[in-house]
């Protein structure tokens, strides 16, 4: 059982993917993390191979899992998206593209069915420890990522990129470690270690301050969408919920109540001098057109190429992963040079890039492992409301925020290992209830 | 190895079972493999090696890039971006003024390109623009093979037309490459066309518009003027020595025609371009706002 203890193992090393930055590559901040998580991705199956070979009861173990396995939905969706994108994949404007990724974003079918089979190791391989070693170092990270966006703000740096290469995609990782940090918390109140609970909540509340220092408008959106959900969650449950001694409810109650006022306050007062002070904030109350308008151009040439070509390859299963950039060619509109000159390669709409690059199914099953997601997650209230919280409001955070900008390589690891640790939730779920 | 407490059978599984589990994870090693050691590992390895040597081929040692034994083979999925950021960055070295003399790199850096885009019929219509620009450059720094260098880069942005034909920037790069070729003309047909169909502010289209107006007869200044103060003041962004070039010999154009208004407006230009003497202009423009005339100026021939 070496073996599945290596596959372990190699699937932890994805959370240390995100530090890889190679210079002398073309996109130092991309091409190190693709052959990163491509490696991670065939070392696991190699040893998984090599584990299933050598040992029986890795193979019966190996069994068990799958058989559990099978019982998630959220697994049965991926699995389904997948499968999809093999054909969008097949009848793609250019396979080439679809099939190795562009060069750019290193994705392309090859990349993405890597993160499936992360995922899916994470499943099977994965047990308490597994998930608990993967979060904390997730959440040592975060006091590395916020170190070095420091330095880059005393060196002039308007928004700190870290070792991500772009502050949107650190924001969104940070929404990760963000619950990776509440996890070890949990773990630490649950089992009395009181140096894990300070160590995870600190990089919690790291990972959230970094999120204003990155000034990700679409983040910090999603943040307070979040927030406000879970509040009101709160407050329709009928049960009595308390953290301590104290009533959850209230707590919830006056939360939503300082958002609120905050929130009317901070739109009147605006143009005030005092917000452009603030990080994240100030890029809120400048309301800078430039970004939003050239997205929503962008958005409505997806959307134009999905109406104009009603085939039923192109209706079914779009153009292709890493296909956009070719919508852009075909329907590309001038306005758009005033706002940005480069070729766009998303729509910086995660559903219109769905859409548009895997088709109505594609769209549909992406829609459908969300929907399982937000059902798992919140069947988790029943026995562990916190996690359940926590899973949603991540739920929540992540779905708005991607609705203004796209998946990278280190924001699918987070979507797939989030994913995953849903799932086993829901396997123990299963467990306690038998 | 200890298992967490389960719910599904502990009996052990078929041989046909186990089989068939390792025989899906046979496939899967066998695939992810190639993948992994084919398509990543090996050719960002070469490109690691590529990028490597070039500091050094730019300073001294061409060779290290010329150097006929590539080991980037040829199906490899990065020679298309290994070869467009070896022309992206003659061009920057070119445009920074580092560039000394004719080097060896751009022919080759042209040519391999050029093959490259070729060989993959699915480029971007970015690959065309820099292939236009890798020729143009090319034309620059090698006289011998202007015309020559010249047509191919047209013939790139031609190609590149047909893909996006309303891409403002493959526009502005052919109109400055006809008027390279003593087609100014053209050129402004081209940016006039592109003008009607920028339904935008267009300020690049003007200050470019401007730019090959002049050029094509200086008797156009005042619709040359009009043109680039509309571009810039909206922000446009040209090469700043050029642009420094064309209001510098405005100046003195409008000085001798005694239009103080539009001397006005270039000197005002002038103080805020880079590389400028912002003082001295500063003083002319006091001058002008006290006295409501032309200062005296001797003008350098």
């Amino acid at each position: 059982m070496q073996s599945w203890k290596i596959t372990q193992w190699i699937l932890i090393l994805g959370s240390l993917a995100c530090l890889v930055v190679i210079n002398n590559l073309w996109l130092p901040f991309i091409d190190g993390k693709e052959v990163a998580y491509r490696g991670i991705a065939f070392g696991a199956v190699l040893f998984a191979l090599i584990a299933s070979v050598s040992s029986s009861e890795a193979r019966s173990k190996l069994a068990r899992k799958c058989a559990l396995l099978a019982r998630d939905p959220i697994f049965w969706a991926a699995t389904a998206g997948i499968v999809l994108l093999v054909f969008s994949t097949i009848f793609a404007y250019s396979r080439t593209v679809a099939f190795l990724g562009e060069t750019q974003r290193g994705e392309g079918f090859l990349t993405l069915f890597a993160f499936y089979i992360i995922y899916v190791g994470t499943r099977l391989y994965f047990e308490k420890k597994e998930w608990r070693i993967t979060f904390s170092i997730a959440a040592a990270l975060v006091p590395v990522f916020f170190v070095m966006s420091l330095v880059e703000l005393a060196q002039g740096v308007d928004r700190p990129v870290a070792t991500f290469g772009n502050t949107i995609f650190l924001a969104g990782y940070y929404l990760f470690t963000a619950v990776a940090g509440m996890e070890l918390l949990r773990f630490g109140r649950n089992e009395k270690k009181s140096a894990m609970a300070w160590a995870g909540g600190s990089a919690a509340v790291i990972s959230i301050l970094g999120i204003f220092i990155t000034k990700s408008r679409g983040v910090l959106l999603g943040l307070v969408v979040a927030l406000i959900a879970v509040c009101v969650f709160i407050l329709i449950r009928k049960e009595t919920l308390r953290i301590g001694t104290r009533s959850l409810k209230k707590i919830a109650g006056w939360f939503l109540a300082v958002v609120l006022v905050f929130g009317g306050v901070f739109y009147a007062t605006r143009t005030a001098r005092f917000w452009t002070h603030i990080p994240g904030l100030n890029r809120i109350a400048a309301t800078d057109v430039t970004n939003t308008e050239s997205r929503l151009i962008y958005t409505k040439m997806g959307l134009e190429a999905f109406r104009a070509e009603r085939t039923p390859t192109r209706i079914l299963f779009g153009w292709g992963w890493d296909n956009f950039s070719y919508i852009w060619e075909k329907y590309y509109d001038p306005r758009v040079y005033t706002f940005d000159i480069q070729i766009a390669d998303r729509s910086h709409d995660k559903l219109v890039d769905m859409l548009t690059m895997t088709g109505v199914l594609g769209l549909l099953a992406y829609l459908a492992l969300w929907y399982f997601y937000f059902r798992q997650s919140y069947r988790l209230a029943n026995t562990q409301m916190f996690v359940s919280l926590l899973l949603v409001a991540w739920g929540i955070a992540y779905f708005v925020q991607n609705l203004f900008v796209f998946d990278t390589l280190v924001t699918f690891y987070a979507f797939y290992t989030i994913l995953g640790y849903v799932g086993y939730l829901h396997d123990e779920r299963l467990k306690e209830h038998n | 190895m200890k298992d967490s407490k389960n719910t599904t059978n502990t009996a052990p599984i078929g041989k046909s079972a186990q089989a068939l589990q390792v025989a899906v994870l046979g496939v899967l090693a066998l695939c992810m493999g190639f993948v992994f050691i084919y398509w990543t590992l090996v050719p960002y390895a070469h490109m690691y090696s590529y990028f490597s040597r070039v500091e050094s081929a730019f300073k001294s040692n061409p060779s290290e890039l010329t150097n006929p034994n590539d080991p980037i083979y040829r199906e490899s999925p990065v020679q298309l971006s290994v070869r467009m950021s070896l022309v992206e960055l003659l061009n920057k070295v070119y445009e920074s003024g580092e560039m000394k003399g004719d080097s060896p790199l751009v022919p080759f850096a042209a040519s391999n390109f050029a093959a490259e885009v070729a060989r993959h019929p699915e480029c971007l219509v970015n690959c065309y623009l820099d292939l236009g620009k890798a020729y143009d450059l090319l034309a620059s720094v090698e006289p011998a093979q202007s015309a020559q260098a010249s047509a191919l880069a047209e013939a790139a942005y031609k190609k590149g037309l047909t893909i996006v034909p309303e891409d403002q920037a493959l526009v502005y790069a052919y109109a400055i490459n006809l008027t390279n070729q003593g087609r100014v003309n053209d050129g402004i047909t081209l940016l006039k066309h592109s003008l009607a169909i920028d339904t935008t502010a267009a300020y690049q289209t003007h200050y470019y518009y401007g730019l090959l107006l002049y050029r094509a007869d200086p008797a156009n200044a005042n619709q040359a003027l009009a043109e680039l103060e509309k571009g810039m003041s909206g922000g446009a962004a040209g090469d700043p020595a050029t642009t420094r070039l064309i209001y510098q010999k405005m100046l003195q154009y409008y000085y001798g025609q005694g239009d103080l208004a539009r001397f006005t407006t270039v000197v005002k230009r002038l103080s805020i371009l880079p590389e400028t003497d912002p003082a001295t202009y500063k003083k002319i423009l006091q001058y002008i706002e006290a006295n409501n005339n032309l200062p005296p100026i001797q003008f350098n021939s």
